[in-house]
């Protein structure tokens, strides 16, 4: 039996490249590396001996080459010096223990020493200064051959060379100047701004006045404690994040929490404006991130560190979804699942391949919420494209910046990189720039792949909503600037009917009501002050229109019923305000919140949804005579909608499969066989359409039989909206519980006798709606009467 | 294959470094010694001569302070230099009538016909020391001594390209009662006739039999090439 041919012979293996650290000896030199200075030297020499005959018609070959020993000594020195060099080469190729001297011992030794002696700052300097004596001992090298002197004298006679040089250098950098002077002026003042430096105390925000994200702003802490003692981290083999993220919906604190990061930082902190990368020609913004970085490294050599902020990150923008990642590429998901879809997986669970054939669906499927379900979410995830390449900043701005970012441990500078490898030593590494680079983002899916990776951004936070201690802290933060007069219990109260506050909402919030006291020549905010301004953030100012009486009753009766269903039947859901004032585009409404943070919906809270929206529909049925209104357009369109998404996409109907699916692959739906000669979609709409009216008309009968249970209720809340027009939650429960609530005061709705009257009212109002007359009759008061009720906002 | 390359390489590399060590070295052997002369030039008015090696310059201040006491030529407006076979060369010895070694001293300077006369032969003869008849016969009735020691050796005529031409003169110089000097002398004009190269080298006569040759080598190197 024949053995394998071994695979390497004649062939070194692609692995057998050993790394620079783990040679023993110097790696051999090519040939040419090793005679190239000796030919040099030797040129130079020939052509010194053939200048002196060239110049002097009596000087004979044999004395040339004698008179130029002696003239051109250094020549010879330079060669010894070279020869020595290729030969402590050769030696340290061969001799392992020879090389480990010079390397690990000699040349370690110092490098050792001028670390622990000297700060990277120090060693920066005086890198600097030999580089710049070596380029002046060159300059007066050749200087000194041109005036026949040595260089010691060129240097002598420099400031009189330059004096005397000084008229012809004027005339042509004033004419090089006319030419390129438009253009550096141009480049340089476009390439200027956009870029803040701070210094440590210029900033006087603090951590303290961060509230409501405290997981992230101990992250954060984290960083900046990492920042000022790397060796916490580096003394035990690892290395301090350079990169962090913070991204979240407008006005959860990024940019807060980043001037905290400033004013509690000791270091520098550079502020990158949005708009600096903007650019009006191409390269600007190419210039500006090299010139940002090139400040960031003097910065954090000088102060041994520096934070960079780039505030609304997105607008550096990215290269387009499709280029990162492909068919069998893995998209790193650094955020959560795919961008694209609003699962409570994303599709994290598929497989790569998978995972890219739908986003590619998806992408040419164009935005989501054409054919896809609803997303209760904000749905901004499509970014694909970016007009063929180019991002908010574009034209390579991106690219530049992911380069530096890459590029703060490579080598720099020309002698370090050039001349220190002519003479066969390699560059020295960089200093360890201390740099952390802080985003804030509210389109973290705008941002590039390549941006986000570890190693660039090693930290993505997200800055979401302030949950509802962060809110209550907020709340706090923010009342005791002001003169309050509200309770624990009040603000807890309002940190709960608030859910999806942001810090800038919260401080606009109390604001408003700061307003409304002031409004009424008070300056101490109260209950009431909250509310009303909440109310008006919510739905604006009221237009301030009067309702004819019938109308007036009819639009109350609506939303009374809306109402009503919504108290009764909601569990997820309470009622925020309940209102007749007429919006810009409504005539009332009732809004509701979540009383609690909610991840997932159930079939048996959408069939509640679809039973608010109804509740309008069924109301006016009962309580006009069969007769309705065009307002049940928008809740029937809800209705019908989210019925639609239950039966054909979320698996809440008489079928399982997926509509989008069934119609995308064209396999039919249950229900929706294919048939000859006929529009198979159109059936397949068909079937649906049946399920669908066939789930909302026995909702409908069921809000019927509700409505008919609390008929006295509904005509109740329609009471309290006619004289009242707007209802906070606590109210509408009041009016149906028979209780005293903040504005109503619902005990009289109990008594059975002004329930009747209400009644009555109501009969006359249907009666007037019929024959288009007046109502005839005033709206009734409860015994005992209320005080006239407040408008909820006066204008100003 | 590629290991073999590897060694081919190597051993080429090694022996390119020998041939380099070889060939520096090689150069260096020939090279070694003193050179038989040193080269002088003036690049500014294309005028060269060589002297053996080891004759050391006079410093241009030196000889500048020392024609200047003579009165012989102006050291800011010509071309000047001095070389003499010491160890420490001395300005003063330019003028001495009694050198046992040579002393060479060579000059560009301008001449205006307007102000001296048209430029002849004779005029070059005499650009130094009165050497003509009619020159000498001047000078001794002006000096009031007698140049009982003078005896013309050689007078010849030079035409050279680039429409340089000239004399070249040795002749004895002295007065009674003094050692006489030997002089060698070239005196050249260009073709406008405003300017005069000029090299002479002297010694007592003993000296110049003794180093005839050198300092023939030295004056018959002088050479002027036109602009």
């Amino acid at each position: 039996m024949a053995s394998p041919a071994p695979v390497d012979v004649g062939m070194p293996s692609p692995s057998s490249r050993p790394r620079e650290s783990d040679r023993v000896t110097r790696k051999p030199l090519a040939i040419w590396d090793r005679i190239k200075f000796l030919l040099l030297y030797a040129a130079l020499w020939l052509v010194l001996v053939w200048a002196m005959m060239a110049n002097n018609p009596l000087v004979g070959t044999s004395d040339a080459f004698k008179t130029q020993v002696q003239m051109a000594w250094w020549v010879f020195v330079l060669f010894g010096l070279e020869f020595i060099r290729q030969v402590h080469f050769l030696v340290s190729e061969h001799w392992r223990r020879y090389n480990q001297f010079w390397v690990q011992t000699f040349f370690g030794g110092i490098n050792r020493v001028s670390r622990r002696r000297m700060s990277d700052w120090t060693r920066f300097r005086l890198w600097r200064l030999t580089v710049w004596v070596f380029w002046i001992f060159v300059l007066a090298f050749v200087v000194g051959k041109f005036i026949h002197t040595s260089p010691i004298g060129a240097i002598v006679r420099g400031p009189q060379l330059i004096w005397k040089a000084a008229p012809l250098l004027v005339y042509v950098v004033f004419i090089m100047s006319l030419i390129v002077m438009q253009f550096v002026a141009m480049f340089w003042f476009l390439s200027r701004g956009g870029v803040d430096v701070y210094y440590p105390d210029d900033i006087n925000t603090r951590f303290t006045d961060v509230w409501g994200q405290d997981h992230v702003l101990a992250r954060v802490k984290e960083n900046i404690i990492f920042l000022e003692n790397p060796e916490m981290v580096e003394d035990h083999g690892g290395f301090v994040p350079g990169g962090i993220l913070l991204w979240g919906p407008p006005g959860t604190g990024k940019t807060l929490m980043a001037e905290a990061v400033a004013g509690e930082t000791g270091k520098p902190y550079v502020f990158v404006d949005p708009g600096a990368f903007i650019q009006m020609f191409m390269g600007i913004g190419v210039l500006k991130v090299k010139s940002l970085f090139r400040k960031l490294r003097k910065l954090a050599l000088k102060y041994g560190g520096v934070i960079v902020f780039f505030d609304e990150a997105d607008s550096l923008g990215n290269r387009g979804l499709m280029t990162q990642g492909g068919p069998g590429g893995q998209r790193t998901a650094p955020l959560g699942g795919s961008p694209l879809n609003s699962g409570c997986h994303g599709f994290s669970y598929l497989s790569p391949d998978m995972q890219w054939r739908l986003a590619r669906d998806a992408v040419s499927a164009g935005p989501a919420g054409d054919e896809g379900p609803p997303d209760t979410r904000r749905v901004r995830q499509i970014v694909g494209g970016m007009m063929g390449g180019a991002g908010g900043g574009g034209m390579g701005t991106l690219q530049a910046l992911l380069t530096e970012l890459s590029g703060l441990k490579k080598p720099r500078g020309f002698v370090n990189r050039y001349v220190r490898r002519v003479f066969g030593m390699r560059p020295k590494p960089p200093p360890r720039y201390r740099i952390l680079v802080m985003m804030a983002s509210n389109m973290p899916e705008a941002l590039d792949e390549a941006l986000l990776r570890p190693g660039r951004i090693d930290r993505i936070y997200k800055v979401g909503y302030p949950s509802k201690a962060g809110r209550i802290r907020t709340y706090e933060g923010y009342l005791s600037k002001v003169k309050h007069e509200l309770t624990e219990e009040q603000i807890d109260k309002l940190a709960t009917i608030t859910p999806y506050a942001t810090g800038a909402s919260i401080k606009d919030l109390v604001n408003e009501a700061l307003i409304t006291a002031i409004r009424d020549g008070r300056d101490v905010i109260s209950w009431r002050d909250v509310i009303r301004a909440k109310q008006l953030k919510a739905l604006g100012p009221a237009e301030d229109v009067e309702y004819i009486e019938r109308e007036r009753h009819a639009v109350a009766v609506h939303e009374a019923c809306h109402a009503l269903i919504a108290y009764r039947t909601r569990q997820h859901m309470e009622i925020d305000i309940a209102t007749i004032e007429k919006g810009g585009n409504y005539l009332g409404m009732v809004a509701s919140i979540p009383p609690e943070d909610q991840f997932t919906m159930w079939r048996s809270e959408y069939e509640t949804d679809i039973l608010v929206s109804l509740a309008s529909l069924a109301g006016e049925r009962m309580f006009f005579d069969r007769d309705s209104s065009s307002g049940v357009s928008g809740d029937l369109e809800q209705a019908t909608a989210v019925a639609s998404y239950m039966e054909g996409y979320w698996g809440m109907g008489n079928t399982v499969s997926s509509y989008s699916t069934a119609k995308r692959l064209e396999v039919g739906s249950p229900g929706g066989r294919q048939s000859k000669g006929k529009d198979p979609d159109a059936e397949l709409r068909r079937a649906l359409a049946d399920r669908i009216e066939d789930n909302l008309t026995g909702l409908l009968e069921r809000t019927e039989e509700l409505l008919k249970e609390h008929r006295a209720d509904v005509l109740a809340l329609a009471h309290a909206l006619e004289r009242h027009k707007t209802l906070s939650g606590e109210d509408v429960a009041a009016v149906v519980e028979h209780t005293e609530g903040p504005l109503v005061d619902g005990r009289p709705y109990g008594d059975p006798a002004f329930a009747a009257e209400l009644a009555e009212y109501h009969e006359a109002a249907a009666i007037a709606h019929h024959s288009h007359s007046k109502t005839g009759r005033e709206l009734p008061l409860p015994t005992g009467g209320e005080e006239e009720p407040e408008p909820v906002a006066t204008p100003l | 294959m590629a290991i073999n390359a590897h060694r081919v390489v190597q051993r080429v590399a090694g022996k390119g470094l020998a041939w380099g060590c070889a060939i520096a070295l090689g150069a260096a052997l020939v090279s070694c010694g003193a050179p038989s002369f040193s080269y002088i030039a003036d690049s500014g008015g294309h005028t060269y001569f060589k002297v053996p090696y080891g004759w050391k310059q006079i410093s241009a201040s030196q000889l500048c302070n020392a024609l200047a006491k003579s009165n012989a030529s102006s050291c800011e407006t010509n071309w000047l230099t001095a070389y003499e076979p010491a160890a420490k060369p001395v300005a003063t010895d330019f003028l001495s009538p009694t050198l046992s070694k040579p002393f060479v001293f060579a000059e560009v300077t301008g001449y205006s016909a307007a102000t001296n006369g048209p430029l002849t032969d004779d005029t070059l003869r005499n650009f130094f020391l009165p050497v003509t008849a009619s020159a000498r016969s001047a000078y001794e009735s002006q000096a009031g001594i007698k140049l009982t020691g003078f005896k013309q050796l050689r007078d010849d005529t030079l035409s050279l390209s680039g429409g340089f031409h000239g004399v070249r003169e040795t002749f004895d110089f002295g007065a009674t009662g003094t050692i006489t000097d030997t002089y060698d002398q070239i005196a050249l004009a260009n073709s406008a006739g405003d300017t005069i190269y000029f090299i002479v080298a002297h010694c007592t006569a003993t000296c110049y039999s003794r180093d005839s040759t050198a300092i023939n080598d030295v004056i018959s190197s002088f050479t002027v090439r036109s602009h």
